[in-house]
């Protein structure tokens, strides 16, 4: 029973479990350059629907704070889309959506970096690894003015 | 008969899952704002930002980690002002939603903590003000008779 009161009362001290992701700015309005439109919302000009783009990037997270592959927003939304867009024409992509499915709190990012740097000093070289997805899908366009 | 249709509106009431925060569209000078549509005047996009607020629902009910809306939306307060931004447009939300049946469920089973989690996912912007220091208004914007949500 005590057990019982000891783990409830750990889960009810449990820090909040906050995890924030941020990424780079996508295009003004109006626009003050020529590059590929990228907008959360919708074009500030006429436009036709090309198609749309749904990208999966997939990467890991290493020792807590190192990224490897495409499981980040602006690699994913900066390259993986906006390449996908150029090949298909587009002079934009607009509404796009994003998802970074499974962030790491700084708690958990923390503690699998403790748990790396205590492995390799004690000879083990186990790096805490952690599969990481990120979902981008967006309206590819191109202006009609 | 009576009897047996109050318990079926009564189980029928159980399925379903109310949560909702306040959210201010409304904007005057100085305050940040958070809308789930855009901007149809000039702006400067400053990043994308998405919050994540995880944890577990004890007894079914107890939120000590404050994964409800109201608690993401807070955290999303945080970010704007962090990155000197006006507001927060085309905003997305994602959450666990547990029907009373299923909480009660969690209660009893209170051994097993029901998993809980929101998500709000969103473009940082800055306005871009008239010249005269005017800040234009939020289209689509409610009445400034405060009404509805409020500055955050």
């Amino acid at each position: 029973m005590n057990r019982l009161i000891t783990i409830l009362l750990g889960l009810l001290m449990l820090p909040a479990c906050n995890a924030v992701v941020r990424g780079t700015r996508l295009s003004s309005i109006p626009q003050t350059d020529n590059t590929l439109f990228l907008s959360t919302g919708s074009a500030p000009r006429k436009f036709r629907t090309v198609g749309f783009v749904q990208i999966r990037g997939y990467g890991q997270e290493w020792g807590g704070y190192g990224d490897i592959g495409d499981a980040q927003l602006d690699g994913t939304i900066h390259n993986a889309l906006a390449k996908e867009a150029a090949r298909m024409g587009g002079q934009g992509v607009i509404n796009i959506e994003f998802l970074d499915e499974n962030p790491s709190t700084d708690v958990e990012k923390a503690q699998r970096a403790y748990n790396t740097v205590t492995s390799v000093l004690s000879g083990g070289a186990r790096i805490e690894t952690k599969e990481r997805y990120v979902t981008v899908t967006g309206e590819v366009i191109v202006f009609t003015e | 008969m009576h009897r047996q249709l109050h318990l079926l509106l009564l189980g029928l009431s159980a399925c379903t899952a109310v949560n909702y925060a306040a959210l201010p569209s409304q904007r005057a000078q100085g305050q940040i704002f958070v809308s789930a549509e855009g901007l149809s005047e000039p702006y400067e996009s400053v990043g994308i930002v998405q919050v994540t607020r995880r944890g577990v629902l004890l007894f079914g009910f107890a939120d000590p980690a404050g994964t409800d809306l109201e608690a993401a939306v807070s955290e999303v307060e945080g970010q704007i002002r962090r990155a000197n931004a006006d507001g927060l447009i085309n905003m997305k939300v994602q959450q666990t939603n547990y029907t009373t049946a299923a909480k009660i469920v969690g209660a009893i089973f209170f051994f097993a903590p029901l998993p809980s989690e929101v998500t709000i996912t969103g473009e940082l912007v800055r306005v871009r003000r008239a010249p005269q220091g005017v800040p234009p208004s939020l289209p689509g914007a409610p009445p400034p008779a405060g009404t509805t949500g409020g500055p955050l």
